[in-house]
């Protein structure tokens, strides 16, 4: 249903995106990850047509994005990282005239608003204005807004990241609901939330794809076991010694903490004690673990 | 269609909610209004200032010639006032990412701008024609020569093209800018060097532009009839030729 290739998108001297090519196909959700400046938001507006790609071929469902921007808005829904509405509105009179644009009929629009505002937990601030929304609510009121056409691709843009706690895990339920009828593309950097909901990671740094992968795949081809380990002091020697162990895959450090995959667990188990001991330190903390999707992002991404 | 009534109802209501539909009528009426009124007060202001026994007289302006002089006010601050209040209709709603919440859901930038630029523009002639109907009002009252209407209303009615070309510069520049800011110098340089440019050609296809019926208006409000055919012609293709420009750069545009 999403179809890129070679997609490049440059400002002035700036390579925001260096050649993405992935296709993705049916319901569910697709995690899009990468750090703050990987490309992620520049992909999403050109895959929702606000940009235009520098070279290559955007198409969904076979449309073009550049081309038929009319038609690809009456398949497609979109919630930026940070929704703007016309403030002097109320919310209920934004998702009324919204259903006009899609040529709704009225009682359509009627049913559909109040679904979704009670959907998103807004329906009891649908009659105030959206001056007086906070952050969150003005998110919810964007996935609101987003869904007024039921659309077949829903993007997402870092939906998360304006809410609170049980505003998080009340849109990460949505998102499960939704996930089930239409293409739920979102980016997010809480990549737990990812982790729970995305059936399909695609990850980019430096405007390229590190990994395109279906989350069962990912989690066999990173099965290798994760040790985390916390030391009383930085121990650059232990780094040093960790590198040069042929049981280390590999080693991410961050001041005395450690998180080490390894290929084999038995001989890891017997060295790494043994290698803690001589350097000096003393151990905090000892934990065996299967990756994260952090920590495979952090292995890409680093 | 539908889409562009719900778009033009949407700026009608910005325009309410935002008391522009209020404001620009009253600063237009006060604005056209305070030459006649100056007028009137003039003699009264001076005599309190002069040394008792001075004599000075200052003839009366003909009503025409007042409503002519209402159109300069009109040209100095109320271009302004026009370029202000629409600066933003484009600039202002990229800026704050409204622009984009809009243009992801099925509206053609065609109808968007046209939309912006219909509702302004009955705001502009609509305040235009309400502060001139006061000043051609407050002229007959205050003045013994009384006013031709006919004459009033032609010079109005001809005026109004130049209203719309003014809301079209802003519109078009506010497609154009990044910022309000920056729309709106565009607009009033834009205004400015069409009006004046001209004057420094001595030609007759210069007459056929804007300034040529701004110059037309006013002898129509003095009894002058003359030919206006070429100015007027000119105003429009000048207006279909800016929002053609306008939509094309919208459309190209990243939002």
């Amino acid at each position: 249903m999403i179809y890129c290739e070679n997609v490049t998108k440059k400002y002035n001297s700036f390579q925001a995106l260096n050649g993405i090519s992935f296709t993705i196909e049916g319901n569910g959700c697709f995690g899009f990850l990468g750090r703050n400046g990987a490309g992620k938001t520049t992909a999403i507006r050109i895959l929702a047509g606000l940009l235009k790609p520098t070279s290559g071929i955007v198409k969904v469902n076979g449309l073009d994005v550049e081309q038929e921007k009319e038609k690809l808005a009456e398949i497609m829904g979109y919630l930026p990282q940070h929704p703007a509405f016309y403030e002097y509105m109320t919310g209920n009179e934004w998702m009324h005239w919204v259903g006009q644009l899609f040529r709704l009929e009225k009682k359509t629009v009627e049913e559909r608003t109040e679904n979704l505002l009670k959907d998103c937990g807004i329906w009891e601030a649908r009659n105030r204005k959206i001056s007086g929304y906070s952050g969150g609510m003005k998110q919810r009121l964007g996935l609101a807004q987003a869904l007024m056409n039921r659309p077949k691709l829903l993007i997402l843009d870092e939906p998360v990241s304006a809410l609170d706690p049980v505003g998080r895990h009340e849109m990460l339920t949505m998102i499960m609901k939704l996930k089930e009828d239409m293409m739920i593309f979102m980016s997010s950097h809480i990549l737990e939330d990812v982790e729970k909901i995305a059936d399909h990671i695609i990850m980019i740094d430096k405007g390229e794809i590190v990994l395109s992968s279906c989350m069962q795949e990912l989690k066999s081809t990173y099965t290798s076991p994760v040790i985390r380990f916390s030391l009383s002091e930085a121990k650059q020697e232990l780094t040093k010694v960790l590198n040069e162990q042929e049981w280390v895959m590999d080693i991410q450090v961050n001041m005395a903490d450690y998180i080490l995959h390894v290929k084999d667990m038995t001989i890891a188990s017997a060295q790494l004690p043994k290698l803690i001991s001589y350097s000096g330190a003393m151990l905090v903390s000892y934990q065996v673990d299967t990756p994260s999707l952090e920590d495979i992002f952090l292995r890409k991404v680093r | 269609m539908t889409t562009f009534i719900s778009v033009f109802q949407k700026e009608w209501k910005e325009l309410m909610c935002t008391y522009k539909i209020i404001f620009v009528p009253i600063a237009f009426a006060i604005l056209m209004i305070s030459f006649p009124l100056s007028m009137k007060l003039l003699p009264d202001l001076l005599a309190s200032e002069m040394p008792k026994g001075a004599v000075i007289e200052i003839p009366e302006l003909s009503t025409s010639e007042m409503m002519s002089a209402a159109f300069s006010n009109f040209e100095l601050m109320g271009v302004i006032i026009l370029v202000l209040i629409s600066m933003g209709s484009i600039a202002g709603e990229r800026e704050k990412g409204v622009a984009a919440m809009v243009l992801v859901k099925p509206v053609s930038r065609a109808v968007y701008l046209l939309a912006k630029w219909s509702a302004y523009s009955l705001l502009a002639v609509g305040s235009f024609i309400f502060g001139m109907l006061l000043t051609a009002y407050y002229t007959n009252l205050l003045f013994s020569e009384k006013l031709i209407w006919a004459n009033a209303t032609a010079g109005i009615l001809l005026y109004l093209p130049i209203i719309v070309l003014i809301i079209t510069f802003s519109i078009c520049a506010s497609s154009i800018s990044k910022t309000p800011v920056t729309a709106g110098f565009t607009a009033v340089v834009l205004y400015l060097l069409t009006m004046n440019i001209p004057k420094l050609f001595q030609s007759p296809w210069a007459n056929n532009l804007p300034h040529g019926l701004v110059n037309g208006a006013n002898e129509f409000m003095k009894g002058n009839i003359i030919e206006l055919a070429g100015p007027l012609l000119g105003t429009v293709l000048l207006i279909s030729l800016v929002l053609t420009v306008a939509i094309t750069q919208l459309k190209r545009q990243e939002i």
